[in-house]
């Protein structure tokens, strides 16, 4: 297909229009209300189901059962919006419910601002809903990414039968790149194990209830095995001039966009700088990590938000290599001067211990 | 048996009623809903420890009243004379009384 | 009686088909339900399957339970089961059934699920007119969690959360959801009915088999609400509740049909078919490799 250009919330409902997504039920919320918006008007052309719910916690709880019913679903929201779907977040990874979820950030805690901050990196990626579960996160930089990562995420979703969250932040959401949509449209066919009101599927059950305390014991164990082999299958991390850097960069999200343009001019300075983006933020790419740390003196977290990746990244670490921190929150974006200076400060400190 | 009964000269009811003593939970809702007021609360503990619902033996009309005020859904079973038995009981009856 | 004699009769009520011959979901006795002697639940569980069964549609039917004692509706019911969070089963039932419209959608909730956490659900789902059933079993209290007040509970009447009894001042006036769904202009078909007496039953069966057949028809939206005994956390005996649900319930929640706007509603239509999947990109408005660029 041909380079159009396009918004990354565009993007995101086309690709999973393309992907099969048949059932959208959102609710507004800046900056992701263009999903919402296109949904409405592309969803129910393509046959599937847009609705506009009376809230966050009825939109995810109407994911709950179009994904019971068997048809590939999806939601947007950011922070304040996430918040309240996480009861219902939780119940569908109990129930083992695949659906897709965008989060597309802004300024927090509470009501927060409406500009692009990475505070919701715990809420999604620990997880903030009750239990013993995990949501696999996806993190796009790039209006392309927005498109191919969508995909990728209903693969993942059904191949689980876990919620999958699209973690972006504004100014992903709102920039308009060139992007190159899949060849063709894809139509997954109804699972086996769907409630769809057929004499097949009259014996299907969804449910996160496990009364007894070994059923439950046995049901969470399954679901950590569920977890471990996504952790060892489905890790995905950009390197980039990573192979001859003595200090790593680690960013997501619009953060690995700047920190290109500062690995550029500090390899023009002659300081070997590369960057490594995690793309998945569940399973978080710890072998990407160690592999960089037996040769990479620093790592260098660059972060909008307190300090959320940074604690992934020093476990991911494990005390192997020093880690340095820089960060700005209420929107505030770290220019890349700004990262630069920081960078080069570090550098010279290297070459100081050198001598 | 009787005289009557073996000969089939005697009215039987209409209805006839079964209770699946184990899942009877002796609420007594039935009991209380029987118009005729033809079942009773049995002294037998079931293997629960519940007094059961039980059929007096006779009087019960087949209205299906108890079964729809029993909160089981399997523990009362209403019966009722078939077309044919029906006819029969009529024969029977206006023999009798000649 | 002799056996000769007993093969003169044949079954007219039985255990509807609708259940599950043993219900092997639970853990132990297998052969009956869990709820409490004398609890409305099973009655009702016992309606909603005899319509099920009359009208033929147990292939189609997806069950939407609760939470509350009816959490194990799912154990009982050999139909499509979902059992959804507090008070959200009519946003699920929204999905499942605007997912596979020929489903026949049952949302089956307490009145702590539907009038108090649920409200705002159960309200934007009859103001869509969801072409749903919902069976709103209402019993004045929170029974599972041992009997707390709920929205529903009657002036005066104790809780755990209101020992000395609720109080207009402190805990407001029993909801009655049936009388202000009415006042929506969606909803098709909206009855109160109880489990009070004889006739308040049969015409409680009647009530369930009619909420559920106009789903069939297609009408939109439909809702009983069952007042309904619990024995066990209103400390009576079944047959006291059942009276008190005559006697006392009645007065604050009046029997009857609240709203039936069945006569004017057309069946809804079906939605046209799908595109093809070859068309989609064209709808997306993505353009393939061997076309010019669009301005």
């Amino acid at each position: 297909m041909r380079k159009q250009l396009m918004k990354g919330n565009e993007a995101i409902v086309k690709s999973a229009i393309l992907s099969g997504c048949r059932g959208f039920y959102g609710y507004p919320i800046t900056p992701a209300s263009e999903i919402t918006e296109a949904a409405a008007l592309y969803m129910p052309q393509a046959g599937g189901v847009f609705l506009q719910a009376e809230s966050e916690v009825a939109a995810i709880n109407m994911l709950y059962g179009a994904s019971s019913a068997g048809v590939r679903c999806m939601t947007a929201s950011s922070g304040p919006g996430i918040s309240l779907m996480q009861e219902g977040i939780s119940y569908m990874a109990g129930a083992e419910l695949p659906c897709v979820i965008a989060d597309i950030t802004r300024g927090g805690p509470g009501l927060g601002n409406i500009a692009s901050e990475q505070g919701d990196y715990h809420q999604v990626v620990k997880g903030g809903g009750n239990g013993n579960y995990r949501t696999i996160v996806l993190a796009p930089h790039s209006v392309q990414e927005m498109a191919d990562l969508t995909a990728l995420a209903f693969e993942l979703a059904d191949r689980y039968r876990n919620p999958v969250v699209i973690l972006a932040d504004g100014f992903v959401g709102q920039m308009m790149e060139p992007v190159e949509f899949a060849e063709k449209a894809t139509l997954p066919r109804l699972p086996e194990w769907a409630v769809a009101g057929t004499a097949e599927s009259r014996a299907n059950m969804i449910t996160s209830l496990h009364m007894g305390t070994d059923d439950l014991e046995a049901h969470n164990n399954a679901l950590e095995a569920k977890y471990r082999r996504a952790e060892q299958r489905e890790t995905r991390a950009e390197h980039w001039y990573t192979e001859d850097a003595d200090i790593v960069l680690v960013g997501y999200g619009i953060i690995g966009r700047i920190l290109k343009a500062v690995v550029a001019d500090a390899r023009e300075m002659g300081i070997k700088v590369g960057l490594l983006r995690p793309i998945t933020l569940y399973p978080f790419p710890i072998a990407d990590f160690r592999r960089l740390a037996e040769r990479a003196h620093r790592f260098v977290v660059v972060e909008m938000s307190n300090g959320q990746l940074v604690e992934d990244v020093r476990l991911a670490l494990n005390g192997s290599r020093p880690v340095e921190f820089l960060n700005r929150m209420g929107g505030n974006v770290p220019s890349h001067e700004e990262v630069l200076k920081f960078v080069l400060a570090l550098a010279e400190k290297e070459q100081m211990a050198h001598v | 048996m009787t005289v009557a009964e073996e000969t089939g000269t005697v009215k039987r009811d209409r209805g006839l009623l079964r209770v699946d003593v184990n899942e009877c939970k002796g609420c007594e809702l039935c009991i209380e809903a029987c118009p005729p007021k033809a079942i009773h609360l049995s002294e037998q503990l079931n293997h629960y420890g519940y007094r059961t619902a039980a059929y007096n033996g006779a009087g019960c009309t087949g209205c299906g009243i108890c079964f729809m005020a029993c909160p089981e859904p399997g523990a009362i079973t209403v019966l009722r004379l078939r077309r044919a038995a029906v006819m029969q009981n009529k024969e029977a009856v206006a023999c009798a009384s000649n | 009686m002799s056996n000769a004699m007993e093969s003169d009769y044949e079954v007219v009520h039985a255990k509807p088909k609708v259940f599950y011959e043993t219900y092997e979901r639970k853990e132990e006795l297998q052969h009956q339900t869990h709820y409490c002697p004398g609890c409305g639940h099973g009655i009702v569980h016992k309606m909603l399957a005899t319509a099920i069964d009359q009208l033929g549609i147990q292939n189609h039917t997806v069950l939407i339970s609760p939470v509350g004692c009816s959490v194990f509706a799912y154990n009982y019911f050999d139909v499509g089961n979902i059992q959804a969070a507090h008070g959200r089963a009519p946003a699920v039932a929204t999905a499942a059934k605007r997912s596979h419209p020929h489903s026949i959608v049952i949302s089956y909730q307490g009145d702590g699920d539907l009038s108090a956490i649920g409200s705002a659900e159960i309200l934007h789902a009859a103001n869509r007119g969801e072409n749903i059933t919902v069976i709103f079993v209402n019993n004045a209290i929170y029974s599972m969690t041992g009997g707390q007040v709920a929205p529903t509970t009657l002036i005066g009447q104790k809780s755990t959360t209101t020992p000395l009894g609720r109080s207009v001042a402190n805990e407001g006036y029993p909801l009655r959801m049936s009388e202000l769904l009415a006042t929506l202009d969606a909803p098709v078909y909206i009855e109160r009915v109880g489990l009070g007496d004889n006739k308040q039953i049969a015409q409680a069966a009647r009530a369930v088999r009619r909420a559920v057949e106009n789903q069939v028809r297609g009408l939109g939206f439909s809702m009983i609400e069952v007042l309904s005994p619990c024995p066990t956390i209103w400390k009576m005996s079944a047959v006291d509740a059942q009276h008190w649900v005559r006697d006392v319930m009645e007065k604050t929640y009046p029997l009857g049909v609240v709203c039936d706007r069945t006569k004017d509603r057309q069946p809804r239509v079906p939605a046209d078919p799908a595109p093809s999947l070859e068309e989609i990109p064209a709808i997306l408005g993505i353009i393939p490799d061997d076309q010019p660029d669009v301005q």
